[in-house]
């Protein structure tokens, strides 16, 4: 008896079949749907699949010096590339990866079988390969058709760590930046400028992508390609910087930490701009590691902070000559006003003290500020008061940011009764006043701030605003694409008499004050030392001079411009935490800055 | 001596030339798949040399009769535990992420395929001692057989497992469980559908949303599912013709040999290709579920529906990913598929199924 009779069983398994046959009906239905209604569209699809149209990169411009010397290049960069689709046994791949890398091969693995791309989106093994591990792989590629090299470019700093925070670094674009107006112009994965130059000036560095339109395969593999749009070259900057004077500031700077800043005082364009300790920007490209980055973030030297336009430091006695300034402009103190220095004196019931223990003895203005005597400004202070003082401060664009073409810039503090009652919730005390006389107390100035100080005495009063950038022409045709414009930002009203006395005093304390290390046979230099308590505070009472911590040791400044007779410069130099005085540390830096700069025109010792 | 007349009588022709018609469909488009300009993709030979060994198997297998099998089923059954086993010994390999495969020598086995024909023996030699009435004692035999296997399989490789589910399912519905049981244990499982989603594996879960809206992520968890549909669809009515597929020339469908093989099978032969296959497997599943009715016992019977089961499900379960209508389940295709053990485990369930229907005259 077959087992059909068995009514539950033959009705059961009639079920099941129609269930399965139901299914089949179910996937005809769905068949038809895909095929016949939507047939077209997706057969569209198909088509559009095998047309990809990518994106060429446009190759950055080059950043070049006042005389075209290459300060940022491009190069091109060979990677290893692994197509996982193609690949049989990943284990050997990365064994033979590892021998070209010199790698553990489990590290390789781990690399690709932790890769969280789609399996169709190749992964990059290696960056950046020597020549002879390209020849090596090139020479191997029959065994391993999974493996293929390819090439990216990447930027290129052919003099290493020179003016490596004013030109910045590149990086891939991240979610943030595609969101900003100012990079609209770029699209994912792009490069971008993250610092310096490379962030201000990229939409004219980035140029314009073109358009390949491929027949790929699934695996990206074209079977044909053409050019639909050509890719437009990034256009080229030229800065103003000039590399020799660049290279002065920093072998100058090397081994200390401080800022060197000069400018061209005729029209604001900036020479030099070094800050020190500094890195090399070639780290950083193609991806830094996440070691050195470390490395670079907890230096307590901090290497990445560009101090010359983020650091702030009190001018100390380079703020004498501004407050010289104040004074003669007020008229409430004359420069042939005189007073006796005797090494300290009692002002608002409490001891202040010249730097000179023996005092400079009776003295007037001009003495008084080529020896930097102290208490000469006390007096000055008291007698014309704190607003003067900041009223001219404010002129010449202390207090805020200069507005020069690089990111970062800080401003800096100018105090004022309101600022402190803003700030401190305190009153203006006649204290502050004497310690602004000298230039301490709240007082915070930017480098950049001081050279542009130097330009308003040398311009007569004229403050154009500080750039590093000169124009941009295009790489092809060499012609001029942008153009930097002049921009004069304030005009600081020195009355003649002031402007007499500021060029003789400075030029006096480069002949016969404080900062005559600064002298430069050949050419006549103007300047003023400063000596800056550092705003830690004053070393303990008796603490001798060479055990103190560093916190409590002075920074030395030097400001000024150059040549006295028609100034073409200005400059500003700071030495942080040196424990020396100005005219010791700061003005030899000078020195060797106006050596490279006049180098065509200063008498060379010996001759 | 064969009597030749009787054996053209009583032999299923319609299930042997469907079986062996899809197998050459098969061995047809891995070719297109995988060629790559003149000359037969190496794949393709593979798979012809599977198919010679699975035809020499079937014919291996409806000379036995199926009784005398059922003696072996034990062995059989013992057998692929065993191979199954071996899978996590260092004889084991991993291909394409799942470690499913024994190399022996040049060739490399899978060894849930022939589990899958040891486990419906097996199963129906279990559910073929029994009286009258269903026991409880009958449906924990039936689950145990299934359940070792499915165990072992779904450690590595859950998609095939799963496929074991229905095969006891089936089996113990048509041996006559109460519908009250039934829609029980149907209320169990939907209860436990929100339990499971809440403990599935992130990238499961993925798998699953992905079928309800690929344009989630395109390039990839979506793209499969993607690309599956822009090649069916992209074959129209009449098809793109063999061999001239885009997407399949191009390689936008990826495993296009192996799992998504129906997908090529629609661009390239179009809608009147892919329903023609569609009718084959109707055929084959109508010739199995008569051969169950008309079995001469319960042994024949149990034989066919599990034979029918294993055809039905893969056929849903792979159709269903490729029309874009189920999760990816890395499923083969019966019979069409690249790859000899799965061929080899179907050709002789089909002969499972003509075997039965020959012998159900005969005196046992």
């Amino acid at each position: 008896m077959p087992v059909g009779a068995d009514a539950v069983f033959a009705r059961r398994t009639r079920i099941l079949y129609w269930v399965f046959t139901s299914i089949a009906l179910v996937f005809a239905g769905r068949l038809w749907l895909l095929q016949v209604v939507q047939g077209e569209r997706l057969r569209g699809q198909a088509h559009a699949n095998s047309r990809k149209e990518r994106q060429i990169a446009a190759p950055r411009g080059l950043i070049v010096d006042r005389k075209g010397r290459m300060l940022v290049g491009n190069r091109v960069s060979y990677d290893l590339v692994l197509d996982r689709e193609r690949m049989d046994d990943a284990l050997a791949v990365a064994a033979w990866v590892a021998q070209v890398t010199g790698e553990e091969p489990e590290a390789v693995a781990r690399r690709i079988q932790e890769s969280k791309e789609p399996s169709f989106r190749p992964v990059t093994l290696a960056r950046d390969l020597a020549f002879s591990q390209v020849a090596y792989v090139e020479a191997r590629r029959e065994d391993l058709p999974e493996l293929s090299i390819e090439t990216r470019i990447l930027r290129q700093y052919p003099n290493g760590s020179v003016a490596a925070h004013a030109l910045g670094y590149v990086s891939e674009i991240s979610e943030a930046e595609l969101a900003r107006p100012e990079l609209k112009h770029h699209h994912a994965r792009d490069l971008v400028g993250k610092s310096g130059i490379e962030r201000t000036y990229d939409a004219i560095l980035s140029g314009t992508p073109g358009v390949r339109r491929n027949t790929v395969n699934n695996l990206g593999r074209e079977i044909s390609t053409e050019i639909v749009v050509e890719p437009v070259p990034g256009a080229n900057v030229h800065l103003a910087i000039d590399l020799e004077v660049q290279r002065a500031a920093e072998e100058a700077l090397a081994g200390r930490r401080g800022a060197v800043v000069m400018l061209d005082a005729r029209d604001g364009s900036v020479l030099a701009i070094a800050s020190s300790p500094t890195y090399d920007p070639n780290a950083f490209v193609g991806g830094i590691s996440d070691v050195r980055w470390k490395q670079y973030n907890e230096d307590s030297t901090k290497p990445l902070q560009f101090r010359a336009i983020a650091g702030t430091y009190p001018p100390g006695s380079v703020w004498k000559a501004l407050v010289s300034g104040a004074a003669i402009q007020s008229g409430k103190h004359r420069p042939s006003t005189t007073v006796t220095c005797l090494g300290s004196m009692v002002i608002y019931g409490s001891v202040r003290h010249c730097w000179k223990e023996e005092g400079h003895g009776t003295i007037s203005m001009m003495p008084a500020l080529i020896h930097s005597c102290n208490v000469y400004y006390y007096t000055a202070g008291r007698d014309i008061g704190w607003r003067p003082i900041i009223e001219l401060g404010e002129e010449i664009g202390f207090g805020k940011a200069t507005g020069i073409d690089l990111p970062g810039e800080v401003g800096g503090v100018l105090p004022s009764d309101a600022w402190k009652r803003k700030t401190l919730k305190e009153q203006w005390y006649p204290g502050d006043t004497i310690n602004l006389a000298i230039g301490q107390g709240f007082l915070g100035v930017t480098p950049l701030q001081a050279a542009q100080f130097g330009m308003t005495i040398a311009n007569r009063g004229t403050v154009h605003r500080p750039h590093l950038f000169d124009h941009a022409s295009d790489p092809l045709t060499g012609e001029t694409t942008h153009r930097s414009e002049d921009a004069v930002v304030s005009q600081v009203d020195w009355k003649p008499e002031t402007l007499d006395f500021l060029y003789e005093a400075l030029e006096g304390v480069v002949t016969k004050g404080t900062g005559t290390r600064a002298k430069l046979p050949g050419v006549r230099v103007a300047g003023k030392t400063g000596t800056a308590q550092p705003s830690s505070g004053e070393a303990p009472k008796g603490m001798p001079r060479d055990k103190r911590p560093e916190r409590y040791q002075e920074h030395a400044w030097f400001m000024g411009f150059a040549p006295v007779e028609a100034p073409e410069v200005a400059f500003a130099i700071v030495l942080e935490h040196v424990g020396l005085h100005g005219g010791e540390a700061a003005a030899p830096v000078a020195h060797d800055i106006l050596a490279a700069y006049f180098a065509d025109r200063a008498v060379v010792a010996g001759q | 001596v064969i009597d030749w007349r009787r054996l053209a009588r009583d032999l299923d022709w319609p299930l042997l030339l469907a079986t062996v018609a899809l197998a050459c469909i098969g061995v047809a488009f891995v070719d297109s798949a995988k060629a790559t300009g003149a000359g037969f993709a190496p794949e393709a030979t593979r798979q012809i040399v599977a198919l010679v060994i699975s035809l020499i198997a079937m014919v291996i297998c409806l000379r036995i009769d199926y009784r005398k099998l059922a003696v072996l089923a034990p062995w059989a059954y013992g057998l692929g535990i065993v191979l199954l086993l071996l899978v996590f010994t260092p004889l084991g390999t991993e291909i394409g992420g799942n470690r499913a495969w024994l190399r022996l020598g040049s060739f490399s086995l899978q060894p849930s395929e022939p589990m899958k024909v040891a486990t419906v023996l097996m199963l129906a030699v279990a559910a073929s001692k029994r009286d009258a009435r269903l026991r409880l004692g009958d449906l924990l035999a039936q689950t145990s057989v299934v359940a070792v296997p499915m165990g072992i399989i779904a450690i590595q490789d859950l998609g095939t497992a799963l496929t074991f589910v229905p095969l006891l399912a089936a089996s113990i519905f048509v041996s006559g469980l109460r519908w009250r049981w039934i829609i029980a244990a149907v209320v169990l499982v939907a209860c436990l559908v929100p339990v499971g989603w809440k403990y599935a594996k992130p990238y499961h879960r993925d798998r699953v949303r992905v079928v309800f809206n690929p344009d989630l992520d395109p390039s990839g968890r979506g793209y499969h599912s993607i690309q599956s549909r822009i090649t069916v669809g992209s074959g129209g009515f009449f098809g793109r013709g063999y061999k001239e597929g885009p997407q399949n020339r191009l390689g936008f469908l990826p495993e296009r040999h192996t799992d998504y093989i129906f997908a090529i099978i629609a661009e390239e032969w179009g809608f009147l290709g892919a329903f023609g296959v569609l009718g084959l497997y109707v055929l084959l599943l109508a010739r199995l579920c008569d051969a169950a009715i008309l079995a001469k016992d319960r042994l024949g019977a149990i034989l066919c529906v599990g034979a029918m089961t294993f055809l039905g499900v893969h056929l849903a379960i792979n159709v269903g990913m490729v029309l874009g209508l189920l999760p990816t389940i890395g499923i083969p295709l019966p019979l069409v598929s690249y790859g000899g053990s799965s061929l080899l485990a179907f050709t002789v369930l089909m002969a499972f199924g003509a075997n039965v229907r020959m012998r159900r005259m005969a005196r046992s």
